[in-house]
């Protein structure tokens, strides 16, 4: 409850938490809708200062191991950059480590901005396939606000892909494939297996103030061009020209309801001064793991709170190749994917699917430092036969929702003056089983185009980019924590709107479906459609 | 006899190779030897015997250092990942691996265009039709 010693502000209407992906695009579009509502959002971290980013520093490969690394806890052991307001994840029961940044733009000034959607059978799986749950609504429900999202970020890519339903030409031509891609693509062809250049967040032309792609590498270390899409400058500057107000460095540490209904949140400033802001509607949009831990800290219950989370479990297979490749050139999410074994095929021993994706090589201190060995001549005649002549194929699966995959908060507090969190995740046979076929077809992509050796990696822990379910929709409030429209079963003006609506997850990256997703849930707010 | 050690054990972790331009040895690829120094305390403690270590033929300084890996697994990780990083951030070893210098940016990096022959290839794709379930 708010205090006497607390700064009190007058009420709003619409009190948003997090600025990242469903933040901000859930900002901008109920702004756009009901211009009359005061909406402010409260945000963690900082502005992101692109005059600053490793990119452009000497040490940049280094930098991006330590406080600039994608873990929040790495960042954190390293002594933190100051932007990125991390909190520390106890992860030691987690096959994957969460990855995040905390920041005006979340997880999107990090994200590797591949921009796949999910396919209409992702909506409905327990119906087709007898597995998971179906979401509340559909494909096509989703998809005019698909087609807003994609307007907003600016997609590069081709039309016409036939493992979807037809989506509208894609603003800039796609990213160029390379030497790598371009070798990836002949063997897929020759194998006869879908493949598709990506479409991505990443402008392949220049558009005002933001530059084209110049190919520099570390897109998870911030975009120093403002090439590639991130809320703050997709989003945010459309929403606060449009009068949302952005508080940043603000940590909302509690939902405050009384009676059932939430009449504000209590946060603290900047300045770590404790700060009460009324307000009618509360829109939380923390992150799989952020959303869980505030709603958890502010007494808001469901038995599926926190539960069911969702990764998309990853592995790698790397080919070596004699000829020379591109080396660590980016974007990382680019070249291209293959949806060949996407939709469920129960001949292959699990249900649901695989995306490949061939991706772009790492820095030449990251892939130095995965060899095994590790060090001594052996490694350094590894890394000579690898560095620009390797092709990486990340396999992503599908992994459903479990009960006994979850975030829960710990007893001590944190320095952020929130409990502190854990995540708890075990990888599912179904979803080894996934993965090892994944593999399987990766190592056969790699050999057709001509890998002389092959190195696998089972499960990479550092590959928690997607953080999803642990606040899920539905309609029965045994089993979801909120309904369709985001509105929390048990406080139903707090709603959710991020990642963690994920009744399931599909086998491919959130991104689109998270910002889509979040525009749906405010035009449900004001009673308007697409 | 600290700077020597670390030396030893830099070169050992780090020999560089007989490649074209060849890779130096870490001793030679000019490291900043004060952080490194501070993190080899506990790893040359851990090995004990700084002569035998010095006086050893290379393949023994390996099985030497293997021990202290095994025994002293954090300190022994902490050195090699900042030999790691100063090491291959260091220009002579860049230049060696035909790599540039400069950071990726404000330059980046050039990439061939998409090359129209392959993209016509997607023809083929397209001609299978709807992929998707419904
Ligand atoms: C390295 C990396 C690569 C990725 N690559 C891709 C990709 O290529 N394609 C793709 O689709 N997805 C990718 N993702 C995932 C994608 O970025 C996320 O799924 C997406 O950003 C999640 O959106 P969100 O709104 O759920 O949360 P976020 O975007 O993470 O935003 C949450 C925000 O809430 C703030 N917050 C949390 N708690 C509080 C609090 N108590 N008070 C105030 N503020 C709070 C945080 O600081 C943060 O800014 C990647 C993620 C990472 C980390
Ligand atoms: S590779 Fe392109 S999108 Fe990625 S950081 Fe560099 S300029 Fe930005």
């Amino acid at each position: 409850m708010a205090s006497g010693r607390q700064i009190k502000f007058g009420p709003i209407d619409v009190a948003i938490v997090g600025a990242g992906l469903g933040g901000a695009a859930f900002a901008r579009r109920l702004a756009g809708r009901a211009p009359r509502l005061r909406i402010l959002c409260f945000e963690r971290g900082d502005w992101l200062d692109r005059a600053n980013l490793p990119a452009q520093q000497p040490d940049w490969q280094r930098l991006s191991l330590g406080r600039w690394a994608t873990s929040p806890n790495l960042r954190l052991q390293a002594g933190g950059n100051g932007i990125s307001a991390d909190y520390p994840i106890d992860d030691s029961g987690s096959d994957f480590k969460p990855l995040m940044w905390n920041g005006v733009g979340g997880s999107t000034i990090n994200w590797a901005a591949h921009f796949p959607r999910l396919h209409p059978s992702d909506f409905k799986i327990r119906t087709l396939d007898g597995v998971g749950d179906d979401w509340p609504f559909s494909y096509f429900d989703l998809e005019p606000y698909y087609d807003l999202n994609d307007e907003a970020f600016g997609v590069s890519g081709l039309a016409g892909d036939p493992a979807y339903p037809p989506k509208k030409s894609r603003r800039m031509p796609p990213l160029p494939l390379g030497r790598l891609g371009a070798k990836a693509a002949r063997a897929f062809d020759a194998l006869g297996w879908h493949w598709w250049p990506v479409d991505a967040a990443i402008n392949t032309v220049t558009e005002g103030t933001r530059e084209a792609c110049n190919h520099c590498g570390p897109c998870q270390q911030g975009c120093a061009n403002g090439a590639k899409s991130s809320t703050d400058l997709t989003y945010w500057p459309r929403a606060i020209a449009s009068g949302v107000g952005l508080r940043t460095n603000c940590i909302v540490q509690e939902i405050v309801v009384e009676g059932g209904v939430a009449t504000g949140i209590r946060y603290r400033d900047g300045n770590g001064r404790d700060c009460w802001q009324p307000a009618s509607t509360i829109v939380v949009a923390g992150n799989g793991i952020g959303t869980a831990r505030l709603l958890m800290a502010s007494g808001i219950e469901s038995p599926a709170l926190g539960r069911n989370l969702m990764f998309h479990p990853a592995a790698y297979v790397r080919g070596m190749f004699t000829e020379e490749l591109d080396g660590p050139v980016g974007p990382v999410g680019c070249a291209l994917y293959s949806h060949e074994f996407y939709e469920t095929d129960e001949t292959r021993g699990f249900k649901r699917g695989i995306h490949l994706q061939v991706t772009r090589e790492n820095p030449l201190l990251v892939q130095a430092s995965r060899l095994e060995p590790a060090w001594g001549a052996e490694a350094q005649r590894l890394l000579r036969e690898e560095f620009r002549h390797s092709m990486a194929v990340l396999v992503m699966a599908e992994d459903l929702p479990e009960l006994h995959n979850r975030v829960t908060m710990a007893r001590e507090m944190e320095a952020d003056g929130m409990p502190g969190v854990r995540v708890e995740y075990t990888l599912s046979r179904e979803a080894r089983r996934a993965l090892d076929f994944g593999m399987a077809r990766a190592e056969e992509m790699l050999r057709a185009a001509g890998a002389h050796r092959i190195v696998r990696v089972p499960l990479a822990p550092y590959t928690g980019w997607h953080l999803l379910g642990t606040a899920r929709m539905g309609s029965d409030p045994a089993t979801s924590v909120t309904n369709a429209d985001g509105c929390c079963h048990a406080v139903p003006n707090v709603i959710v709107a991020d990642g963690s609506l994920f009744p399931t997850a599909g086998a491919c990256n959130p991104g689109s479906t998270i910002g889509a997703l979040a525009l749906k849930l405010a035009d449900a707010l004001v009673g308007a459609r697409p | 006899m600290t700077r020597t050690m670390l030396l030893a054990i830099l070169d050992t972790m780090l020999p560089g190779d007989e490649g074209e331009p060849p890779l130096p040895p870490a001793s030679e690829a000019g490291l900043d030897l004060t952080r490194l120094e501070r993190l080899a305390e506990p790893v040359i403690t851990a090995l004990g015997e700084n002569d035998g270590f010095l006086a050893a033929a290379a393949a023994d300084r390996v099985a030497k250092l293997r021990i202290v890996e095994l025994n002293a697994p954090v300190a022994f990780k902490a050195l090699l990942a900042e030999a790691l990083a100063g090491y291959y951030e260091a220009p002579p070893v860049l230049a060696a691996l035909g790599w540039r210098v400069a950071p990726p940016q404000p330059h980046g990096h050039d990439v061939a265009p998409n090359d129209e022959a392959l993209f016509r290839t997607l023809e083929k794709v397209k001609s299978r039709g709807q992929l998707w379930r419904a």
